[in-house]
């Protein structure tokens, strides 16, 4: 659909023998292994977001200006200035959050950014897709052309529909959205369930759950 | 097998065995949190850490330099390749 250069595939591993010296961290520890990898990807790729929404809010800014409907350009226009408000307001936000969580490794490698990391990569990724869709949007017709289209009738060969593609996947790796939430719900979550999980866990015993009822209760 | 991995905070009583199977491994993939919060892990907690994000984090001089130099190379590589392909 989009990312014309990834290599896209589905790989197994059937009997795969690794020399033991060749073992990442331990035996059975993969897992481990590709969490932590996964925080360098949830940085850099909120910043490649934060990059193609300044990109479309350039395009959207200047095609607002050019495009006269009723009598004036369409950015005077409320329902178009209102999107260009947001994406603008959205961009600043979503790059604040990505230099912050970015500061947090600069200042220390071994930072715990998991929260902050997971928090930029879902948000920048969610809104850099509606970004590009109002773009395409604003950009009316010439937005759902091709850039090849655009620049045979001699228009500006703006790559709109390339965008949209190429930036629907970013909700998908790196950890889906939906997976997202899950981990970051687990995450933030982590000290509540450590004082009050035991209340509702129904494999303990009554008296141990009330214990833990009241600790909750004096937290 | 014990059904509770006595370290995981999750019940999971209610689970299928295939559930379970896959919820005890990630959470023993899990990196143990910090005892100190960062900024958006004490918001959960109801803490607004001023502090951890005022003054905003500037990024060093040495940085930026390093970062211009690179974007500056970028555009021009860039404005060859785009004069490469609407040629």
């Amino acid at each position: 659909m989009g990312l014309k250069a990834l290599y896209n595939g589905v790989v197994h591993f059937t009997n795969v023998r690794v020399p033991r010296e060749n073992i990442l961290l331990a035996e059975g520890k993969g897992l481990r292994v590709a969490f932590t990898t996964l925080n360098t990807g949830r940085l850099t790729l909120p910043a490649a977001c934060v990059g193609l929404s300044k990109r479309c809010l350039g395009i959207a800014r200047k095609w607002a200006c050019e495009r006269v409907q009723w009598g004036a350009p369409i950015g005077k226009h409320g329902a178009i200035a209102e999107k260009l408000a947001r994406i603008a307001a959205e961009i600043f936000a979503m790059e604040s959050m990505v230099l912050f969580s970015a500061s947090i490794v600069d200042r220390d490698k071994d930072a715990d950014v998991r929260l902050e990391a997971a928090l930029s990569k879902l948000w920048a990724t969610e809104r850099t897709w509606e970004i590009a869709n109002d773009t395409m949007q604003i950009r009316g017709g010439r937005g759902y052309e091709t850039a090849q289209s655009l620049k045979a009738r001699g228009e500006d060969p703006v790559p709109l529909e390339r965008f949209l593609r190429d930036c629907r996947i970013n909700l998908i790796f790196e950890g889906s959205s939906e997976i997202m939430r899950l981990f970051i719900a687990r995450e933030a979550l982590d000290s509540h369930l450590k004082i009050g999980a035991p209340m509702l866990n129904s494999q303990l015993s009554a008296s141990e759950r009330l214990k833990s009822a009241v600790h909750a209760a004096g937290f | 097998m014990s059904t509770i991995d006595p370290k995981s905070v999750i019940g999971t009583s209610k689970m299928s065995p295939a559930q379970r199977e896959a919820l005890e491994l990630t959470e023993s993939a899990r990196e143990a949190a910090q005892a100190e919060l960062g900024f958006a892990g004490g918001l959960f907690m109801g803490r607004f850490n001023l502090p951890q994000i005022h003054p905003f984090p500037a990024q060093s001089i040495e940085d930026g330099d390093h970062g211009e130099a690179f974007l500056q190379r970028l555009e021009t590589s860039k404005s060859h390749i785009v004069a490469g392909l609407w040629a």
